[in-house]
């Protein structure tokens, strides 16, 4: 913040008023003041453990299923199925958004700052990333080698010259860069390690950006049917703009001694344009892809074929109901179809229940309009048997099972992929290449050559030990050559 | 048969362990008692005399680091071999276990203790001969044995795969990363732990702060990328069993607070005001997220309710 907008200016002699004096605020300062906040790295930090605070609480509160938020009575109703747990606070947290915290407004908010944040924060790195990188500070005072965290002095009679070039040949042969300083005193070199690393950090914000725009993509593109039910052996439209049509042709379920699920699959054929173009075992981790489009087993049971024609005797229907859905006293499974303004529930008891009024071989079919909550016809059909309930004619002509995709087609994936992989190089150039420095002076006097190192890097054990090692090596270098020159003379 | 050979292991494992913490506890009250290892201490204290190779000429090296020579048959020399061994005699124990079940053994909740504890014994393992602070061992350790200890209390019956877990190299991937990653992080815990311990312990064989907050970072170095990896497959596995990279399940949303927590340690050390107290305080909130992860799903349910 500069000085201007901190001083509060003398009045003008002779104005009207104190107003004429004001302090400028122009755009670019706002923005300045906006772009100093967002790169702090304390608020990034803050941002950080807030989206951190917020996901605990998405985890430790009930969160409303997707199914529940279909409408406002289904929302009602599951916050009413909560008030036992939260009492007087359920409307409270439901306000805040608790029961909805991943796409409530304040984690959303949060989120944006946190993305606006790493953005500006990348942005304000760079230049003096960039900066540290090609063109290093090469020189530093002598006092530096008294003080830097990391240092040796030491003499050696071995001359000037030969003593740095033992320093910068062993600096080289241990994948050092090497910038010489020729405006001494005396010869003077920087060196230092994985100068790049650094912009591992770059990376790993990239990703983090670029992950959040995935999921902004998925949210508002493609589409995700998480309840598309095939009937075996009736194909049914995939819908949402494609040309698609999918038929299980088949369908095994296998288990385990104790009764638990096994393995589940589906011979699944898709269609585009009416020519088959996909064909697939399809299996929880088998699923099918077609040009984007998805479908993962998902669940599976049992679906009443249905066939009903209209009072002149077309067929308007001819399918299979999933029973997918059970009641809450799980006596009873039941699916629904709509014919025009009419939904049609299908009805049947659920495996091993009795004296529900529908019988093995039976099911109920309850047709409601759009007026109110009271079916408008309902009746219990035999298997085989036609029956007329309102203005259709209804027949159960079987049981069949039927399998239950998730269909999807989902444009964020491919950029969240690609914003793991960011993040993947960040954390390695970051993690495992770390920047290590060191300077080097080397000059003579009364004992012959003075030596001086000294990297000012924090605690690093592993650069720790080269360091120690690389002293222990050039200074017996150089003690070599001295013992050679004593022997020699 | 194997099973069985499986679970002898594991107890003669959890002996092992027992007994190595016996034994660092031990040895650092004799230490304490010692006036021999306060002299040691101080000589290393920062600065290391390092011998050129030519005669008796040495130079010496302010803040550098010399490795003394580890002495034999010593308290600690037995300690860290029974934990060395306990590290081979789990991993026998977990390769019999997954002869037997066919699988990884990570599919519930008993296996991902023992692949946790066996990350934790491999990052002591590891830390220990790398860096050679062994103080650490008498947090990591009891650590360890608590985790093995309530492994013992859990079922050791093998449960079949279900048909969500059946993608053998994402299963084994994605869980021995957690493992590894959470494995690292008792260790970056135990370094934070004693660098918060450090100015109430006047006792000169203590491990300096700086090196502490060394450990507790080079721990993060490897717990950080594995809980990565560790998210980037989950969410992969998660794409292709049930269409989605993200879910917000309760397991992995506890997980991605657990990498941000890391996430913001490291950020932390970036900004100068948050190293040394702040930043060990992160890593001991980290772990307890760790904890938390890990156990989480016990009260939570969600797609992770078998492990």
């Amino acid at each position: 913040m500069s000085d201007d907008t901190l001083t509060t200016p003398e009045p003008t002699p002779g104005a009207i008023d104190g107003l004429d004096d004001q302090a400028a605020l122009t755009p670019g300062m706002v923005f300045g003041h906006i772009y100093a906040f967002l790169h702090n790295k304390v608020v990034g930090l803050v941002l950080i453990l807030a989206a951190g605070l917020l996901s605990l609480f998405g985890v430790l509160f009930p969160q409303m299923p997707s199914s529940a938020r279909a409408d406002a009575e289904s929302m009602a109703s599951w916050i009413e199925s909560v008030r036992p747990t939260f009492g007087g606070w359920t409307d409270i947290l439901n306000a805040i958004g608790f029961f909805t915290m991943f796409s409530s407004i304040p984690f959303l908010v949060v989120m944006a700052l946190l993305a606006a944040s790493i953005v500006a924060c990348t942005v304000h790195r760079l230049p003096v990333l960039w900066q540290a990188a090609k063109h290093p500070h090469t020189r530093v005072t002598a006092a530096f080698f008294d003080r830097a965290r990391l240092r040796s002095t030491f003499t050696t009679s071995a001359s000037p010259e030969a003593a740095f070039e033992i320093l910068c040949a062993d600096a080289r042969k241990h994948r050092m860069r090497v910038v010489v300083d020729d405006r001494g005193p005396g010869l003077n070199a920087y060196m230092d390690r994985n100068y790049w690393a650094p912009f591992g950090t770059a990376f790993a914000h990239a990703a983090f950006v670029t992950i959040m725009a995935g999921f902004v993509v998925s949210a508002l593109s493609g589409f995700r049917n998480e309840q598309f039910t095939l009937t075996i052996g009736f194909p049914r439209e995939v819908g949402n703009g494609t040309n698609l049509v999918a038929e299980a042709t088949a369908f095994q379920d296998s288990y385990y001694d104790n009764g638990s699920p096994k393995d589940y699959v589906a011979d699944l054929r898709v269609s585009d344009n009416g020519e088959q173009v996909a064909q697939q075992q399809v299996r929880v981790n088998s699923p099918l892809s077609y040009h984007g489009v998805m479908f993962h087993q998902a669940y599976f049971g049992v679906a009443a074929v249905m066939k009903i024609d209209d009072s002149s005797g077309a067929e308007v229907f001819h399918n299979g109901v999933a029973l997918e859905w059970a009641t809450p006293d799980k006596t009873l499974t039941y699916g629904r179809t709509t014919l025009g303004d009419q939904t049609i529930y299908v009805i049947g008891s659920a495996s091993g229940q009795t004296g529900t009024g529908i019988e093995p071989g039976q099911v109920r079919v309850e047709i409601y309009g759009t007026a109110n909550n009271e079916p408008i016809g309902k009746a219990v059909l035999d298997v085989g048997t036609p029956t007329t309930v309102g203005d259709h004619t209804f027949t159960f002509e079987r049981e069949q099972q039927f399998t239950g995709m998730i269909v999807k087609k989902d444009p964020g994936t491919p950029i969240v992929w690609s914003g793991f992989l960011l993040l993947v190089i960040g954390t390695c150039m970051t993690m495992f290449f770390r920047h290590h420095r060191m300077w080097v002076r080397v000059s003579g006097c009364d004992e012959g050559t003075l030596v001086r190192l000294g990297s000012p890097d924090r605690q690093d054990s592993g650069f720790t030990r080269f360091f120690t090692g690389m002293i222990m090596r050039t200074s017996g270098k150089m003690a070599h050559i001295e013992e050679r020159t004593n022997n020699a003379s | 048969m194997l099973l069985e050979f499986s679970q002898a292991l594991l107890l003669v494992t959890t002996a092992l362990v027992t007994l190595a913490t016996i034994a660092y506890l031990g040895a650092v009250f004799a230490a304490r008692m010692s006036r021999n290892s306060v002299v040691a201490t101080a000589e290393s204290a920062g600065t290391v005399v390092v011998s050129t190779g030519v005669g008796d000429q040495t130079v010496t090296v302010t803040g550098g680091i010399r490795h003394t020579p580890v002495r034999r048959f010593t308290i600690t020399w037995w300690a860290t071999k029974s934990t060395q061994l306990a590290l081979v005699l789990l991993t026998v124990s977990m390769i019999a276990r997954m002869i037997t079940t066919g699988h990884a053994p990570f599919s519930n909740h008993y296996e991902f203790a023992i692949a946790f504890a066996w990350g934790m014994i491999l990052a002591q393992v590891y830390f220990e001969a790398r860096y050679r602070v062994r103080m650490m061992s008498i947090i990591v350790l009891p650590i360890i044995l608590a985790m093995l200890v309530y492994a013992s209390t859990l079922s050791y019956e093998p449960s079949p795969l279900m048909p969500a877990l059946q993608n053998s190299p994402l299963l084994t991937l994605h869980v021995i990363t957690a493992s590894i990653g959470y494995g690292a992080a008792v260790v970056s815990f135990a370094a934070a732990v004693m660098y918060l311990l450090a100015p109430h312990i006047s006792w000169k064989g203590w491990p300096r702060q700086e090196i502490l907050d060394d450990l507790g970072y080079k721990a993060t170095v490897v717990t950080f990328p594995m809980l990565t990896m560790m998210l980037i497959l989950g969410s992969i596995w998660g794409n292709v069993a049930w269409g989605r990279y993200w879910g917000w399940d309760p397991k992995e949303t506890a997980a991605l607070v657990t990498w941000l927590i890391y996430g913001a340690y490291l950020h932390a050390r970036v900004t100068r005001n948050w190293r040394g107290s702040k930043s060990a305080w992160l890593l001991v909130l980290g772990f307890a997220a760790v904890v938390f992860t890990y156990l989480g799903n016990l009260f939570f349910g969600g797609l992770h309710a078998y492990a």
